[in-house]
């Protein structure tokens, strides 16, 4: 009861806290903005890589005096953007320069009240190339208020058994996001379910991006530019999902050469060319596709074969031009099927596609910053495709945004529009069960603001707002979000990040939770014009202790509203009847990273506490209450990860580690056939009648605890041609018998992969 | 602080092989699951009902608490029916059904009579005691339904009820025998969604007389034998179904009469008449 009240006060407290600071921050731009155009100059550009004309992240930018006194800096943002604000007319020295790569040095004259666009390449210094991997500084344990970037070389330190790294099993290694086994392309994220996450490919929405086979996602290492993973306390830039974002930039092509790269492994064969397009300089392509190999290497593995088949194309042309504009297009699709219970059960299949175009403008004499894309993004999955189930849902979404990014003085100024029209519909058909059907098509218009304001020099806060409107259904929804960055000794060493914010979505994913093992999803909007809401608080600090060792911690705090669940059925059918339910997560991150030369190691905890509250009618005759709290399938309580990595001239050995607590599970008190009275008297002798199960309350019940050891070796050979990269390693290295899910209908128990040794050959050219 | 950073770095990989290889031990943590809960409140699924007019009796019973039956397993159980009135007992005897090629069910019979307004318990008993059991109250008779032909050619003819506060079933109930193979089946058709109300425990269903052969007219090898109609009237402890739920039938104990298990048992008091085409089909 004092729980309760605890939860119901914070919550007052936290919507009245992100009203008010809302409207302070409204005041407080108003303030800021009129008083920032003082009389100073600007310096901003795009810092790219020479050789393949990808935009650089984190590049340092710093304005020195010809004493080589720093005057101002700056570090690229995700566009290879940077901003040097506030700057006197005078003459100065810019010095850009990144890990691995050949500083660049120039003069700059600036005159009063001017806005310079200063653009440069930085060339690959090779005489770095061999530790550029390791010299590259990780993020696993710089996480600022939910926030972490992801890179591609984060990517190779998880242990994946193909030729190279991928997202998918770097997520999984992180503290707060659970996955519903080794398949399934489910993950949930700090109590959040998987259709609360927003994946964006080069800004353009992917609905199921993960693949069945649970290592790999459609962002592998070699395609992947860099990600930023929200966990929780996104900006106002992100709307319509209620617990994480990935934002993920693919690679543009390679502008000077035309080169290429091919793995194999027993679990994945992937073949990639990138070069450049035309004689320009400025055009290139990158194309990838890829197939899994587990249906047919399974048997000889195992002993047995999996059903379980993915595959991808992704293609992309990117152009740029002197005048700041790049412009690139991009379509991927993908493909995957399979059955979670290989002997029995249902078969599950499902496709993405996108194609869309991206333009972003910096233009000379402006210091507004231009960001449009549009885009198409569809989803198709399905169920069963017998005689007894046969279940569909599709989303199809086109999409038009833009995003400005401007500066007045000491003020950023992130601000856009967004407009989209969604198709969503459901077709079930089961044994005994009417079909229905449902088409539902939305139209949606939205805005957002986030402004960054710099208080002294310790202090920057990001307020910001996001607006949305549907046309004849949602009533207009505001979601005030506010942030705040607080470095008490002057350097980001020592930080603590805090954020306050409103979330909503519009379309729910509904899949049968009775029993973790399902991979369907149907989509559908929140009935009866209730969104789907939730209130992320988080603080955290993080820490470098030196010597290469990092430190974060992160507490959090999420309450949740109108949460659609099925309605709670003891019969073996899935069912779109949805009830609401209420919920709160409560957890805590922390982690450990420690790196030099030759030695990287990471250790991160993560504890999670989710409830869920629902009343329906069936709960009070059953339970003898109409409400009832319980801790859903993805509450894993307690979860532990570890990785390391030995770097020894041309070696590199991985090893990971992975612990987790057991996942709640509704425990069965009995199994019988259901007759029928309402046509008259059954018949025993020959009707089965339809299977039932009688279930206790829900998820009392939990798995036994989840641990795996993945171990890999990987040895470099260099030729004339390019090189060969070889590795051998293991999954499940000691062969532990993990739970995948309980079929409580079928009553059958179907364990993760067992010991899966491999072997891989990726060639570069 | 440099120092206290240095030494922190120390400590940290002095203190990681320790904990690798506790870590390895961690794999003797039990990864059993017990999916089962043990209760006290669901023994067995009892579904059935006692007809006055048959001689045999049928009932499906469930051990709620084993596996699945896959395999055709034997019953643990001894299943008892008595007349609370007389004290009259039978032992219902255990027969084994496949439905499917992996679906197995009990079900008990007994030629025990079964009397007009009086009350049988059936107990199903467990090896270790457990128990559950149904008491269900057997209805008087009710007036022979009456067939009226139809009025004009094409329409249906009507099967009147009268004096039934409680329908339980109206069909009609038919035997085909396969030329081929002398196999003889039972079917029926249930005509009770159709009934129309006429008030005061009365009612009327519309029924042509060539409903058997619409769907039996593929049926090229085989006769149609045996055929009438057939209603129940059921005892005090009926349910509407119609009216309910689905999910609330669902419920282990939405409308289960089954102490300490689940399921429904209801009495009823059968009536038949000829079908009205003598023939059966056409």
């Amino acid at each position: 009861m004092l729980n309760l009240l605890f939860v119901d006060i914070l919550r007052i407290i936290q919507k009245k806290m992100v009203m008010k600071l809302s409207m302070i921050f409204a005041a407080f731009l108003f303030l800021v903005y009129t008083n920032a155009f003082s009389q100073s100059s600007t310096i901003q550009g795009i810092i790219t890589d020479a050789s393949s004309g990808q935009t650089i992240q984190g590049a340092n930018v710093l304005l020195l005096n010809f004493d080589n006194r720093q005057i101002k800096g700056a570090v690229t943002d995700r566009n290879g953007l940077y901003r040097l604000q506030n700057i006197s007319p005078g003459e100065y020295k810019i010095r850009i320069s990144y890990v691995g790569y050949i500083t660049s040095l120039d003069t700059l004259e600036i005159k009063k009240e001017e806005t310079i666009t200063y653009s440069a390449s930085l060339s690959v210094d090779n005489a770095q190339l061999d530790e550029l991997i390791v010299s590259v500084k990780s993020e696993a344990a710089n996480i600022s208020g939910g926030h972490q970037r992801v890179s591609a070389v984060d990517l190779t330190r998880v242990v994946t058994p193909a030729g190279s790294g991928d997202i998918a099993n770097y997520l999984q290694a992180l503290p707060g996001v659970v996955s519903s086994g080794d398949r399934g392309g489910q993950l949930f994220v700090r109590g959040g379910t998987p259709s609360e996450n927003l994946v964006l490919i080069d800004g353009l929405m992917i609905y199921q991006p993960f693949h069945i086979v649970g290592f790999f996602s459609v962002f592998p290492e070699n395609l992947l530019a860099n990600a930023d993973f929200y966990a929780g306390g996104f900006s106002s830039k992100y709307s319509g999902r209620t617990s994480s974002v990935l934002d993920v930039q693919m690679r543009d092509g390679n502008i000077n050469k035309t080169v290429g790269k091919g793995s194999i492994s027993p679990f994945l064969a992937e073949i990639q060319a990138e070069g450049p397009l035309g004689d320009g300089k400025n055009a290139s392509w990158i194309a990838s596709v890829r197939s899994s190999q587990i249906e047919r290497t399974s048997e000889a593995l195992f002993g047995n074969t999996q059903p379980l088949h993915f595959e991808s194309q992704f293609l992309k042309l990117t152009q740029f031009s002197d005048d700041g504009t790049r412009c690139s297009a991009m379509a991927m699709r993908t493909y995957d099927r399979g059955k979670l219970d290989f002997d029995m059960g249902n078969s599950f299949s499902w496709s993405n596609f996108v194609l869309g175009g991206k333009c972003t403008h910096l233009p000379k004499d402006s210091d507004i910053y231009v960001d449009f894309s549009a885009g198409l993004s569809h989803l198709s999955n399905t169920m069963g495709g017998s005689t007894e189930t046969n279940l569909s849902s599709g989303l199809t979404r086109l999409s038009l945004n833009l995003d400005m990014n401007q500066s007045a003085g000491k003020l950023k100024l992130n601000y856009g529009v967004k407009s989209h029209m969604k198709w969503i519909n459901y077709n079930i058909e089961e044994l005994f069960q009417i079909p229905s059907s449902e088409t539902n098509i939305l139209m949606g218009l939205g805005g957002y603001a986030v402004s960054y304001i710099p208080i002294g020099n310790n202090l920057t806060i990001r307020p910001g707002v996001s607006l949305s409107f549907y046309a004849n259904t949602y009533s207009p929804t505001i979601e005030p979000r506010f942030q705040l960055s607080w470095q008490p000794y002057g350097s980001n060493n020592h930080e603590l990040n805090a954020s306050i914010g409103i979330y909503r979505q519009t379309i729910a994913g509904i899949s049968d939770l009775r029993d973790v093992g399902s991979a369907f999803i149907a989509w559908l909007p929140t009935p009866n014009d209730e969104r789907m809401e939730a209130i992320h608080s988080l603080i955290g600090w993080k820490q470098n202790l030196g010597n290469g060792l990092q430190f974060s911690a992160e507490g959090y705090h999420k309450k949740l509203n109108n949460i659609p669940v099925s309605l709670w059925s003891t019969i073996a059918e899935f069912t779109t009847e949805i009830d609401y339910a209420d919920g709160d997560i409560w957890g805590a991150d922390v982690r450990v990273e420690f790196e030099n030369r030759r030695f990287y190691t990471f250790l991160g905890y993560g504890y999670s506490w989710t409830e869920y509250q629902s009343a329906q009618e069936n709960f009070n005759v059953w339970f003898g209450s109409p409400v009832q709290s319980y801790h859903p399938s993805h509450d894993r309580r307690h979860q532990l990860n570890s990785m390391i990595s030995v770097y020894l001239g041309k070696y590199t050995a991985g090893i990971r580690w992975q612990f987790g607590t057991g996942l709640p599970f509704t425990r069965q008190m009995g199994y019988d056939g259901l007759l029928s009275f309402d046509q008259g008297l059954p018949n025993v002798r020959t009707n089965y009648g339809t299977p039932r199960v009688i279930l206790d309350k829900p998820f009392q019940g939990r798995t036994p605890s989840y641990h795996r050891l993945d171990i890999s070796i990987e040895r470099q050979f260099e030729f004339n041609f390019g090189s060969i990269f070889i590795q051998a390693g293991a999954i499940n290295t000691y062969d532990r018998v993990n739970l995948f899910y309980y079929d409580v209908f079928t009553q059958r128990r179907i364990n993760q992969l067992p010991f899966a040794p491999y072997a891989s050959v990726k060639m570069e050219l | 602080m440099k120092k206290l950073n240095s030494l922190s770095s120390k400590n940290f990989l002095r203190s990681l092989p320790i904990f690798l290889i506790s870590l390895l031990f961690i794999n003797s943590c039990d990864d059993t699951l017990d999916p089962v809960k043990e209760n006290d409140r669901f023994y067995y699924s009892i579904f059935g009902y006692l007809d006055s007019s048959e001689e045999k009796q049928w009932i499906r019973i469930i051990n709620l608490q084993e596996d699945i039956d896959t395999t055709g397993q034997r019953f643990d159980g001894y299943v008892s029916l008595e007349n609370l009135e007389t004290g009259e007992t039978s032992t219902l005897k255990d027969s084994l059904f496949q439905f499917s090629s992996n679906i197995y069910a009990h079900n008990f019979w007994t030629e025990q009579e079964i009397r007009r307004n009086d009350k049988y318990r059936i107990t199903v008993e467990r090896s270790d005691g457990a128990e559950s059991s149904v008491t269900v109250e057997i209805p008087d008779s009710f007036e022979r339904p009456e067939y009226r032909p139809p009025v004009s050619p094409g329409d249906p003819g009507r099967l009147i009820i009268r004096e039934v506060d409680n329908l339980a079933d109206a069909s009609i109930r038919f035997r085909i025998k396969y030329s081929l193979s002398d196999i003889i089946v039972n079917q029926s058709i249930s005509v009770i969604s159709d009934t129309i109300s006429s008030g005061n425990d009365s009612y009327y269903i519309p029924i042509s007389t060539d409903r058997i052969s619409q769907v039996t007219k593929d049926l090229d090898t085989a006769d149609i034998i045996e055929c009438e109609l057939y209603v129940a009237r059921a005892g005090p402890d009926w349910i509407h179904f119609s009216s309910l739920d689905p999910n609330l039938i669902a419920l282990a104990d939405g409308i289960s009469n089954v102490e300490n298990g689940t399921g429904y048992v209801v009495g009823v008091t059968s009536i038949s008449i000829p079908y009205p085409n003598s023939s059966c089909s056409d």
